[in-house]
């Protein structure tokens, strides 16, 4: 026994031992606990263990609290690191390469100097400038959207915006070294300095993009010819030609090496407005089929869209586009632009111009190039169709349009809207403008705008300088921009719907949870009291998204803003209490449906 | 509960009122495993950070353990991340032989008659605790901390750490002996007398 017991003992000992931890805390069965105690009762050496775990436990439970040196909570900024802070959005954009952050900051610089000096300039403040510098911030997003513009590929599309912005950066920028720009507006010294200078200025200073345009007419206008070598393509080269002069702008504009980028761009845009009459094939979107005739009209038009601006000049030597043409030409002095403005919008207009709805005059010249002679055709069908699809991108760009109203086109465009597509987002080209009537307007959110902006960028660089030039002088009265002051952050995943006494926006800001924001209505650069104030205010959610349903006041005259005559409408988004002066701007207009051309 | 709820859907606000909430038995939990206040400070930090980008994650389970669970994990990345790149620790401020040197130090606390202001754990004793906590493996720390500075019961632990309920068991068996055994080499007059006796006799026994 007594030798036996030694050995069970152990056994039991050991097993004990593994128990008394449990046991400690009543962790142990019934039949464990009676193993336990049978034990101890017996054996020294298990109670002394049980004792020393059980002074170990009390030594460990008597540990002091300690206090963090510091509370925890997070910070807002910590938490959204997915989202980029808003100044990160400002200077560079998400996405694209580092190098293109330099540019952005440069556009950004010139695109507000351009503001200003539109701003100067005109009352009416076309979308084109607004656009510009909006466009900014947004470029990044821009890609996804291209496929409205039509073929062109979305990667490219952005440098294409940043090529389109540039080149009006650097009009802005340089407008006292470029007398170029400004000097088309004026109805006699057009010509005159456009010969001469313009060809210097080009290559000295960058020629920004005025001059492109100035170019044309010379060459038309015969003496100019001389300059025009290094753009002297004209017509026929049309697409590459143009491509090349944009590079020279952006090139010269600014001396970055934002370069090769613009290329592509021109390349890109280029192309789609040549391929959009052939009825290309738009890879992209579904809807793109459909659209081909909108992206030849987009492209048509920008030229169109152009001409006016320009100073009419060439409606003779252009002449051809009979109708609209002349229309804007009129006011201004036809001296140089016709060909400007065909230039001009092969390139830019492709995007931009849709609004614009200027087919016709392109024909004349634009057919040169092999875009042009789709152009013609894309006029004929599209052309309600085309301004359906350039709404959506327009937002901005519609702005021009604004002034445009010369020409039918914009009207088309809030008819032909593709207001559904807006609201799908890429699809701003859509033909099916039927249902437009609800939801309507524009927009082109972050990333439509984006598109828009690319496109419009196009357009404002060589059109806009001229246009503005031109309208100053007949609207004048107001400065529309007030306040300057505000940074332009991008809307992405914007829906914009408008209908009746509501206009609805939802999208994505760079802004934080939480953020309580105030949406403006703004019309024709004043600020107006159309919405119930209540329906104004809204708290962006989480990963920015925000939604705002702007409920028109009931007695409101123009309480369907698609019934009031036709305007150029934004609204401003502005973060309440928010560390930087921002606000993000949904431009977007609205014009009756009309038809542009037969 | 209607606070994680709001964190969940992105209310930082919301997420901010548990961090306070939890904010100290998260550290204390993580000073205790790590050991140190830096370590247990950034570990917190981070444990919060992630616990909001992932806290959409969270269901079921309470927040509290998941937070633990979270910390707890955190505490061993650290510690493994530290064992590459070994730092000056605590087992210097310490050695079994200074201790052996003043065993007097800690005499009062095994004293019958001490009083409340006994009760009170002295700074120096409060190190020896957590340097023995530093000599378990990190497994056994956790789990150690969780219940016998903390209190959890074996579910709750089992809970947090995700490991079966007898293995909380066995480890935390495991940890206590550890611990013992290191305040016996170390300051064994943190013991029982009688241990103290009993293992002096079993060794000359043997």
């Amino acid at each position: 026994m007594k030798r036996k017991q030694p050995s069970s003992d152990h056994l039991l000992h050991q097993k004990v031992a593994q128990l008394l931890s449990a046991y400690l805390d009543g962790q142990v069965d019934d039949r464990e606990r009676y193993l336990v105690e049978q034990h101890l009762s017996t054996c020294p050496v298990c109670q002394r263990e049980l004792e020393s775990l059980r002074q170990v436990v009390r030594l460990l439970n008597r540990l002091p609290p300690v206090t963090p040196p510091y509370p925890f909570t997070l910070h807002p900024e910590w938490v959204a690191p997915a989202r980029p802070p808003v100044w990160r959005w400002l200077f560079g954009v998400p996405g694209l390469a580092t190098g293109l952050a330099a540019l952005m900051c440069i556009i950004m610089l010139a695109g507000v100097l351009l503001y200003n000096q539109i701003v100067s300039y005109r009352p009416v403040m076309p979308l084109a400038r607004v656009p510009v510098t909006h466009s900014i911030p947004g470029i990044p997003t821009v890609v996804s959207i291209p496929g409205v513009t039509s073929t062109a590929t979305p990667t490219v599309s952005s440098p294409a915006v940043a090529r389109d912005v540039l080149s009006p950066s650097a009009e802005s920028s340089l407008p006292g070294s470029m007398p170029a720009s400004p000097i088309p507006g004026q109805p006699g010294e057009p010509p005159a300095p456009i010969p001469t200078p313009s060809p210097e200025a080009r290559e000295e200073y960058g020629t920004p993009s005025p001059t492109p345009l100035v170019v044309q007419p010379e060459r038309e206008s015969a003496a100019g010819a001389q300059p025009s070598p290094q753009q002297a393509e004209v017509p026929g080269e049309a697409t590459v030609e143009e491509d090349m002069r944009a590079q020279r702008y952006v090139g010269a504009a600014s001396p970055e090496p934002s370069f090769t980028i613009p290329p592509t761009a021109g390349a890109m845009v280029v192309s789609a407005a040549t391929e959009a009459p052939v009825a290309q094939p738009p890879t992209e979107e579904v809807v793109i089929p459909s659209e081909p005739s909108p992206a030849a009209i987009g492209a048509a038009v920008p030229p169109t869209t152009t001409i006016p601006a320009a100073p009419t000049p060439s409606a003779e030597k252009a002449a051809a586009p009979s109708d609209l043409p002349p229309a804007v030409t009129t006011p201004v002095k036809p001296t140089e632009m016709p060909e400007t403005a065909a230039e001009p919008s092969p390139v830019a207009a492709a995007a931009v111009i849709p609004p614009e709805t200027e087919t016709p005059a392109v024909p004349v010249e634009v057919p040169t190039t092999p875009p042009p002679v789709e152009v013609p055709e894309v006029s004929a069908e599209p052309s309600p169709t085309a301004e359906a699809k350039a709404v959506p991108p327009e937002t901005e760009i519609p702005a021009m349009p604004a002034e445009v109203p010369v020409t039918s086109p914009p009207g088309e465009v809030l008819s032909a809207e593709p207001s559904p597509a807006a609201e799908v987002e890429a699809a701003p080209p859509e033909t099916e403008t039927p249902i437009v009537p609800v939801e309507v307007p524009t927009v082109s959110p972050t990333e439509g705008t984006l598109t828009s902006i690319a496109e419009e960028g196009v357009l404002i660089t060589p059109t806009s300088v001229e246009p503005d030039v031109a309208e100053a002088p007949s609207i004048g009265p107001t400065e529309i921009e007030p306040t300057p002051t505000r940074i332009p952050i991008p809307v992405r995943d914007l829906r914009l719907t408008i209908k009746p006494g509501l206009i609805h926006i939802e999208g994505t800001l760079p802004l934080p949870p939480g953020q309580l924001i105030q949406a403006e209505l703004w019309r024709e650069g004043q600020l107006v009291e159309w919405a119930i104030p209540e329906t104004q205010r809204g708290e962006v959610q989480e990963e920015g998204r925000f939604e705002l349903a702007l409920r028109a006041q009931p007695d409101h005259p123009d309480f369907d803003l698609l019934k009031a005559p036709p305007a150029h409408y934004e609204v401003r988004i502005v973060p309440l209490k928010f560390e930087a002066p921002v606000e993000a701007r949904i431009p977007f207009d609205t014009s009756p449906p009309a038809t542009k051309q037969p | 509960m209607e606070t994680v709820a709001r964190a969940q859907r992105g209310d930082l606000r919301a997420f901010n009122r548990l961090v306070l909430a939890y904010q100290n038995l998260a550290y204390n939990v993580a000073y205790r495993i790590m050991g140190d206040a830096d370590a247990a400070a950034d570990v917190c930090q981070e444990a919060f950070l992630s616990a909001f980008r992932h806290i959409r994650a969270l269901r079921g389970s309470s927040f509290k353990s998941w937070l633990l669970r979270i910390v707890t994990n955190m505490c061993y990345d650290h510690l493994r991340y530290q064992r590459r790149r070994p730092a000056h620790s605590l087992e210097e401020l310490t050695t079994s032989e200074d201790a052996g040197e003043n065993p007097e130090h800690f005499s009062w606390m095994t004293h019958e008659g001490a009083g409340p202001e006994e009760q009170i754990m002295s700074r120096e004793l409060a190190d020896v605790l957590q340097s023995g906590i530093a000599s378990l493996p990190a497994d056994q720390r956790a789990i150690i901390v969780l219940s016998d500075v903390q209190g959890f019961t074996y579910q709750e632990i089992a809970e947090i750490t995700g490991i079966p309920l007898g293995t909380v068991k066995s480890r935390l068996s495991r940890a206590r002996a550890k611990l013992r055994d290191y305040l016996l080499a170390a300051h064994p007059e943190l013991l029982p007398d009688k241990y103290r006796q009993l293992i002096r006799d079993e060794e000359e026994t043997t």
